[in-house]
């Protein structure tokens, strides 16, 4: 019992404290109705903070989340698809995540360059690319499909969150079930005994920085229907919100360990306290300094006692 | 006469591998030597719009910035650390410059406040063990999100001192290549003229042994996050003085060039390796760059990816033993 | 040439240090005098590493006293030793390669009274410095480009600069060509001409027996005799080096061991130079004896696929695996335990199952379900006795002794035939000793074949069948483990020892 206590990511204990704090200063904020808005604008953050968990479980990162989500936004809301099937808007905007992915990964294990510059770089090119194909001037015609997958409803539950509930699954049976998961464990605590128990790093570090590439574009996806139109640097606070969400899941930065579970209290933690902000009348630059302050603690508080 | 185990070869190519100091900055020929490339195509491509005066001119006023956080962003990569904060620092000293306090307050707060952003940085990251890039990025969301609260949008007055500090030009020379010039000078000066630049490269190659040596290798850590600010703050405040005006966004581009700047310069992240003469290289072929896509009319977009293309052919150009972070 | 005439130089009295439950050094004791070359003798583990850390203020111990010229020192960086005028020249050298002679002769003492010296004085001191050593080394060039005798004398040269009175020297022959050898002796006959103290920690009976006045030698972490070279022998150095209280841990050996698992002929790699002929039979535990440093891990290596085969053979089963990787031999059916469980073996974010299941896991697709272990953990952690609640305890939790039964049981469990093992109860306590040479017996005694490095002798002889010696990379001698003994292990196992027999 205590080791499941103290195994508990630090978004849980968090999500305990602000819901109380909210339940006595505004019930409202805990009623379902808004709960649902919630959970809508916090599904895309969700899907990509659960990508960012692979890479970080397997001591690497990445950077380049925020200019997928923009640059999948770019396509999804320009003219050109206008005869195509909305599946296959879909299709390509997932194929670009994946190409992505896979050069983050091709870089990071062939070059075995920093995973950190590396993204940055590879985030700069993804938005110049995302500017020219669309001249400056993102486009409104996206798919109805698209839209409903960001914004609408089934019941009174969003598609989004179902989505979300889906992704997370997936990550889940990856992380928990799938070989892939313990390989990304090990290598990411210790690649050099990975290595000497016959664990293939490399390839296992590719799939990584794939998966992330995968899911951060459906995450833009997603956000892009919940916004409707194409816009310019959709998704930028996405790289700090996304590390921030594995952060408080439990994810450890060198490595090692991370969970699907935690990433989604990570990820609904951040959200809820960002708008419980809001509707406490702070503004942006408090969020954004609750925010920096929230990674810091996290990151020195849980960083410590694992291996020093 | 003791035998050498390997004979000496005579000639540059031996002096060059075998002579420390070249060795650290052999990132740095290479780099000058693609400089020179490119300022020798741009002489075929756009020889009358880029050699020109005014172009120059302007290119030394926009390139001041630029080399005031790579220089600093140098002496961070050289300790094995890393800045992601430097973008947040201008920002804030923008901020704090256009406040509505007196002149000769204002710009010895700004400095204050870079400062403490430094030790916070150097204190988490080797004190508390935090990553580097973790403890940076939280404290760079905290200090852009101070700086908005001091400045919400584009406004305020700079102090008159920095405007005309940052402006116009001096016995017939931009103001900006002064900057450069006393920034550049002093880094160099740093790094290559006295005991804490040999200790700075030392702690950064092996942390070990420089202890062993009685190298106060985690102080020497903490103090290139607070010249790393510092300079940040100068960038800001010669911003604020060539605008004329406060900017609560303007740091943003700026921080991933300063890490560029010093990585096209030869100054590996693993630290030990590399130093400001590089930089000075890497940040001119940055410019110089810019500049000549601009001039021939290649669209801005463009830069986006040459800027990113670069930042990954500069990283994969030195090989680690291991991959990831 | 009386000893006792002078008062020592410097004199070490009861000098103890024990890194948690491990006593590296008890009740030591050393002396030694101006212009004299001292050589300090033991096997591996018999603390003279430990010693000389304690001496050089890398650690301070935990009792004892060191006296420098009759006064009491005590060293709590470093720095202290060196101003104290003790230079010690380390194997892992305290060198920054990226800098230059002049640099890191100067590191940390640029600043003399109070102002910084000029670059040009500091070359003209380098240049002094390594003139009386009769060094040409530039003093710009960058230590990562000497060799490794250039770079030795540089570390010298270090303690000549801080004018040392006492220079210590770890193994300093370990990485030298001959003539770069015959320069080392010239420097430190010079040096003791000149008054200096020079303790020679070194395993060549050869270079102790030539240019050495006394010696020291240590058993276990403790005084056992000193005496002048002039007045011994060989066989008294070796006699008394040896000896350690074999403990009644090991379980019976086999009588007719089975076909053969593994064999290498004339198997060579990038970085094991010297062709490799060895086999392994079911049922057999086979050690690797010899100092430390002469090429064991290598072989290992070599073996277990980490460093590719060059030329030669290597048969499992009677396949040849020759040209597989490392990945492949693992699924194929060898397991590999590296030598440091903590860098190497372990995960330590990572509980006790998922530690175990990596073996077992790593032949398999990247989407296949990862198997249920947990009843097989289970079982394996019985056999084992590792002592935790469940298999759900992370194992940074547990004892040295209990972890590296976790890194054993991952190889039980992923099904090898034949185990390379790298120093198997480094780190360990005597219960758990005594345990893992049970699993290991009778992981043999189910048909599999175990090839054991170690760096205690006594270990090697109560544990293994069959003994190899190594000696720079080869394999010199071959033993059976009933006749062995420590002598005659260590006579293999050191150079020159017949060139030297009296």
């Amino acid at each position: 019992m205590r080791r499941f206590l103290i195994s508990l990511p630090p978004a849980f204990w968090g999500l305990i404290v602000v819901c109380v704090f909210a339940a006595l200063t505004q019930p409202q904020f805990l009623s379902l109705p808004f709960l649902m808005i919630l959970l809508r604008q916090a599904a895309p953050l969700g899907i990509v903070a659960l990508g960012q968990t692979f890479v970080v479980a397997n001591r690497s990162l990445d950077l380049s989340v925020g200019a997928t989500v923009a640059f999948v936004n770019l396509i999804v809301s320009h003219a050109m698809w206008s005869g195509y099937p909305p599946a296959f808007v879909v299709a390509v905007a997932l194929g670009a995540g994946l190409v992505i992915g896979l050069v983050n990964g091709l870089l990071v294990t062939v070059l075995r360059a920093s995973a950190v510059v590396v993204t940055l770089g590879t985030a700069a090119i993804i938005t110049g690319v995302g500017f020219l194909y669309s001249g400056g001037a993102p486009g409104s015609s996206m798919d109805e499909l698209v839209k409903w997958l960001g914004r609408g409803r089934v019941g009174i539950m969003p598609v989004s969150g179902l989505i979300w509930l889906g992704f997370a699954v997936l990550a889940w049976i990856v992380l928990r079930r799938l070989t892939l998961g313990r390989y990304i464990f090990a290598a990411g605590d210790n690649p050099s005994a990975a290595t000497y128990t016959g664990i293939p790093v490399n390839r296992t570090l590719l799939v990584s920085h794939v998966l992330s590439g995968l899911f951060a574009a459906s995450g833009g996806l997603i956000l892009s229907g919940l916004v409707g139109v194409g816009s310019l640097n959709l998704g930028a606070d996405y790289v700090l919100s996304s590390i921030a969400a594995v952060i408080l899941g439990g994810a450890v930065f060198g490595g090692g360990a991370g969970s699907a579970v935690g990433t989604v209290l990570g990820a609904a933690l951040l959200v809820m306290v960002l708008n419980l902000l809001t509707v406490f009348g702070v503004d942006q630059p408090g969020k954004l300094i609750v925010q920096g302050l929230v990674i810091s603690v996290a990151a020195i508080v849980y960083q410590q006692g694992r291996r020093g | 006469m003791t035998p050498q185990s390997r004979p000496a070869r005579p000639g540059a190519l031996a002096r060059f591998s075998q002579d420390a100091f070249w060795f650290r900055q052999r990132g740095a020929a290479l780099s000058f030597a693609i400089l020179l490339a490119m300022l020798l195509l741009l002489a075929v491509v756009v020889p009358h719009s880029f050699y020109s005066a005014t172009n120059l001119s302007n290119l030394a006023g926009q390139l001041a910035p630029l080399f005031l956080v790579s220089l600093g962003q140098t002496f961070v990569l050289l300790g094995a650390g890393f800045d992601l904060s430097v973008g947040a620092v201008i920002s804030l000293s923008s901020a704090i410059l256009t406040l509505d306090l007196a002149g000769p307050v204002k710009i010895p707060l700004a400095l204050a406040a870079a400062a403490t952003v430094g030790l916070v940085n150097g204190w988490g990251c080797v004190y508390l063990r935090v990553h580097p890039i973790i403890m940076t990025l939280a404290t760079s969301s905290i200090v852009q999100g101070v700086a908005l609260l001091l400045l919400p949008t584009p406004g305020g007055v700079a102090p008159p001192i920095l405007v005309c500090m940052a402006s116009g030009t001096f016995l017939g020379l931009p103001v900006g290549l002064y900057w450069i010039v006393a920034a550049c000078a002093a880094a160099i000066w740093a790094v290559h003229a006295t005991t804490y630049g040999i200790r700075l490269y030392a702690t950064g190659q092996n942390p070990l042994a420089a202890w062993m040596s009685g190298v106060q290798a985690p102080r020497i850590r903490v103090s290139t996050y607070v010249i790393s600010a510092l300079m940040a703050a100068l960038a800001g405040a010669y911003l604020t003085g060539r605008l004329a005006s406060g900017d609560p966004n303007v740091g943003s581009a700026l921080g991933l060039d300063s890490v560029l700047g010093a990585a096209l310069g030869g100054t590996l992240l693993s630290g030990g390796v590399g130093g400001p003469i590089g930089t000075i290289a890497g940040v001119l072929i940055i410019g110089v760059l810019n500049n000549g896509l601009n001039l021939a009319g290649v669209s801005p977009y463009y830069q986006f990816i040459v800027k990113g293309s670069m930042l990954v052919l500069a990283v994969s150009l030195f090989r680690r033993k291991e991959a990831g972070l | 040439m009386d000893m006792t005439s002078q008062p020592p130089l410097i004199a070490v009295d009861d000098l103890s240090k024990s890194f948690g439950p491990v006593k590296a050094l008890t009740s030591m004791r050393l002396v030694g005098h101006a212009g004299k070359v001292h050589a300090v003798m033991g096997e591996n583990g018999a603390g003279k590493s430990t010693l000389m850390k304690l001496l050089s203020g890398v650690f301070r111990p935990d009792s004892g006293i060191v006296r420098l010229r009759g006064e009491v020192v005590a060293f709590g960086h470093p720095r202290d030793a060196q101003n104290a005028g003790i230079s010690t020249i380390f194997q892992e050298f305290s060198l920054l390669p990226n800098l230059s002679v002049a640099e890191n002769l100067f590191l940390g003492r640029e600043i003399e009274h109070g102002r910084t010296l000029p670059a040009a004085t500091r070359r003209r001191r380098t240049l002094d410095v390594l003139g009386e050593l009769d060094l040409r080394i530039d003093p710009d060039r960058r230590v990562g480009s000497l060799s490794v005798g250039q770079q030795q004398m540089v570390e010298i040269a270090k303690g000549v600069m801080a004018d040392a009175s006492v220079f210590i020297f770890d193994e300093p022959t370990a990485a030298l060509a001959s003539h770069e050898v015959e320069t080392l002796f010239a420097l430190i006959r010079r040096l003791s001409a000149q008054g200096k103290c020079v303790f020679y920690i070194s395993h060549r009976l050869s270079e102790v027996f030539a240019i050495c006045d006394d010696v020291t030698i240590m058993k276990d972490g403790a005084f056992v005799s000193c005496m002048p070279t002039a007045e011994t022998t060989v066989d008294e150095v070796i006699q008394g080096m040896v000896g350690r209280p074999i403990e009644e841990l090991f379980e019976p050996r086999v009588d007719r061991p089975g076909p053969v698992l593994l064999e290498a002929d004339a198997l060579v790699g990038a970085r094991a130079s010297a062709p490799l002929s060895l086999q392994l039979r079911a049922g057999e535990i086979v050690g690797v004896a010899g100092l430390e440093g002469q090429g064991q891990q290598q072989l290992m290596r070599l073996l277990a696929g980490f460093d590719p085969a060059r030329s030669g053979k290597l048969d499992l089963e009677g396949q040849p695996i020759t040209g597989r990787p490392a990945r492949q031999r693992m699924a194929d059916g060898i397991g590999f335990v590296p030598e440091s469980r903590k860098d190497d073996g372990l995960f330590l974010s990572l509980d006790i199952g998922d530690n175990m299941a990596t073996a077992a896991l790593a032949r398999r697709p990247f989407l296949s379900w990862a198997p249920r272990l947990g009843g097989r953990i289970a079982d394996v952690m019985a056999r084992l006795s590792v002592k935790a609640p469940d298999a759900r305890t992370p194992v940074i939790d547990l004892s040295g002794g209990n972890q590296q039964k976790v890194v054993l049981g991952r190889w039980l469990l992923g099904g090898a035939r034949v185990l390379l093992c790298e120093e198997p109860t480094r780190g360990v306590d005597v219960g758990a000793k005594r345990e893992i040479y049970r699993q290991l017996r009778e992981f043999a005694r189910d048909g599999r074949a175990i090839l054991v490095t170690s760096r205690e002798l006594p270990e090697l002889i109560g544990l293994c069948d069959r003994l190899l010696v190594i000696r720079n990379g080869a394999i010199v001698a071959e033993m059976d483990a009933r006749a062995a003994t420590e002598d005659a292990l260590l006579r293999a196992a050191l150079p020159d020892v017949e060139s030297q027999a009296a």
